[in-house]
Parts: structure tokens; sequence; C-alpha cells
């Protein structure tokens, strides 16, 4: 289970729609680099981020998946998937990364909780 | 990225434009004499030991489009070369200064964000 | 114990979300886009919040949804009421 001091990132947008995404990866990049333990929550369609066939998208566009694969370089290896959202998008778990650990609805509102410190992008 | 600023040249023959922070502003024109050029300009001779990290800076940000700030190239060294050599204390002794920064600048790469 | 600030309305991803995260313990205020739950009264969190969620009354008056929260017997805090439940809670974490 989580360490008290943990922060907890909170991604609830999908790739290619706004910024929110990448800010919410930079936040957590940003506190890694600094030693910060980081857990990463994906709420509704934040949990595109994870697809692991995903692409680069339009030119100039980052793609999101290298950043993904990148998190275990900056010890962010707790990557929590919202089992509702998985459902009501109709994704399965298999499409996607290999680190995602799904969590049901009913233990997020525990987890929230369980952090001293909470971003929510 | 070829509308980033043209600050300065790093050669005489003006074919190497840096940006304001010493960075090659075209990536692909990255080679091993254009590293050995900036090593040169920083007072760094470059040897076996310092080119196996250009190798690995350069192999991450390959693999994930982005530089590594500190941690993550303690990291990624440990992972390439070993634990010897996968500690700050030695890539802080090759790079003095910030390593992260300079690795970036010599490996032909973009400044690393999220770098402190 | 979290207060949680949920900005947009009833039906956006971010209550939906809320109302997920929400714990037992938690309060919830309503404010900005928010504010339009006052017009309904049958909105889960309503029940699911019981005497822990309010409305955020300047927003409301803004609205012109002041007295349809009142008629709607819906609780309402002032400014000063939310800065003083953002003290009572250890964390606060904003759905926008």
């Amino acid at each position: 289970m989580p360490t008290p001091d943990a922060l907890l990132v909170i991604i609830r947008h999908a790739p290619h729609s706004s910024n929110w995404l990448r800010e919410g990866l930079d936040a957590a990049l940003v506190a890694g680099a600094f030693g910060q333990p980081v857990h990463l929550l994906f709420m509704g369609q934040g949990v595109m981020a994870l697809l692991k066939e995903q692409g680069s998208g339009g030119p100039g566009q980052k793609a999101t998946l290298p950043t993904i694969d990148m998190l275990e370089m900056y010890d962010i290896d707790k990557l929590w998937v919202s089992e509702g959202a998985l459902q009501s998008l109709q994704i399965s778990a298999d499409s996607l990364v290999e680190n995602a650990t799904l969590i049901a609805d009913q233990q997020i509102p525990g987890l929230f909780q369980q952090h001293a410190k909470i971003l929510n992008f | 990225m070829s509308k980033t600023k043209i600050y300065r040249y790093l050669d005489l023959q003006n074919k190497y434009p840096l940006d304001p922070e010493g960075y090659l502003v075209n990536q692909a024109e990255w080679d091993k004499s254009v590293a050995s050029l900036m090593a040169e300009e920083e007072g760094l001779t470059l040897t076996a030991e310092h080119w196996e990290v250009i190798e690995v800076v350069r192999a991450f940000y390959q693999r994930y489009e982005m530089a590594p700030a500190m941690r993550p190239l303690v990291k990624a060294t440990k992972n390439a070369l070993g634990e010897e050599k996968g500690r700050s204390i030695y890539l802080m002794q090759l790079f003095p200064g910030s390593p992260a920064k300079r690795i970036a600048r010599l490996a032909g790469l973009p400044k690393p964000t999220n770098c402190l | 114990m979290i207060l949680h600030i949920l900005t947009k309305a009833p039906d956006s991803n971010a209550a939906t979300q809320m109302q997920q995260a929400v714990g037992d313990r938690d309060a919830v205020m309503l404010i900005e886009a928010a504010v339009i739950a006052a017009l309904d009264p049958s909105w889960t969190a309503w029940q699911q919040c019981h005497a822990r969620i309010f409305l955020l009354s300047e927003d409301l008056i803004a609205r012109g949804l002041a007295s349809i929260a009142e008629v709607n017997g819906l609780p309402t805090l002032e400014m000063n009421g939310f800065v003083a439940l953002t003290e009572q809670y250890e964390k606060a974490v904003t759905w926008y």
C-alpha cells in the first residue's frame, strides 16, 4: 500500500484532446525527478493514455506512450486504473500497457484518503 | 525544430547553429565530431567513459522522446553500464556541474524537461 | 477527510468522477458551473453527501439561482463559510 507521503496525480483527460494529460504527466515527472514518491490514478477518459497501440497523432504532437513508458525511469511504477472507466469505455485490460493495475471503483475513495497530497488533472 | 532561434554558431564555418542555451538547433546534424567540438568549447576532453554515457542518453531519448533528468539518467546508466557507473557521483566526475544538461547538449538533444 | 470542490455542472465527467472519489467523511463544495445543481434536487450527490454538500451563494446569485436553491431546500454557504470549510478539512481536491 502507498507510502503516506506519496503524491497522487489523477489523470482524467485523454491524449490529443487538451493539454491536461501532458500537464498531469509533467507534474508527476517533476515530482519524481525530486525523489518524491508518486502514484498515478487514471479515471474516465484518462485511461486512454494507457492504450498500448496508440500512436503519435499529427505533426508536432508528442506521443503519450513513450512518456508512459518513461515513468518507471522516474521510479513511478504505481499506475492505478479505474475498472469502471474501462468498463464504460469498453476497453479490455489487455489493451493497456503492462504495468497498469486495475482498481475497483469502491476502492477509489480509500486511495484518496491514503495520500497526503493530491493533484487533479 | 527549425523554429528554434539561432543564437550563435558552434564552428567558425557557421555550419552548426546553437540555441541561446548552447543546444544544437538541428538535431539531425549531430555526429561525434559535433560532440567533440562542443566538449572542446566546454574545456572537456571526451574519453571512452564519456562516450558510453552519451550513448546511454541518446538511446534514452530514442526510446522515450525526452532527455532524462538526473534521477532517470542515473537509473538508465545503471541499467546499461552497471552499478559502478550508475551513480550520480560518477556522472558528476565525468560531466561536472549539471550532468543531465551537459550530456543532453553533447548528445545533440534538446535540454531535458523537468530538469532541476 | 477531503473537501472536494466541484466547478463543473452535475452532468459533467468531472462531477461523475468526483462522486466516485468522495468518501464517507468528505465534504463537497459546489462552485461556478456546479451551482446549476440547485435546479436538480434529485441529483444523486445530494443524497450521497447528505449534510456535507453545499452550494456557494455568490455563484448562485450571479446565475439567478439563489431563490430556486431555497425553494428546493438545498444547503448554501457564503464565501466565508467556504473558507472555514477549507480550514476544517486536511486537504482539498478541485474537480474542473
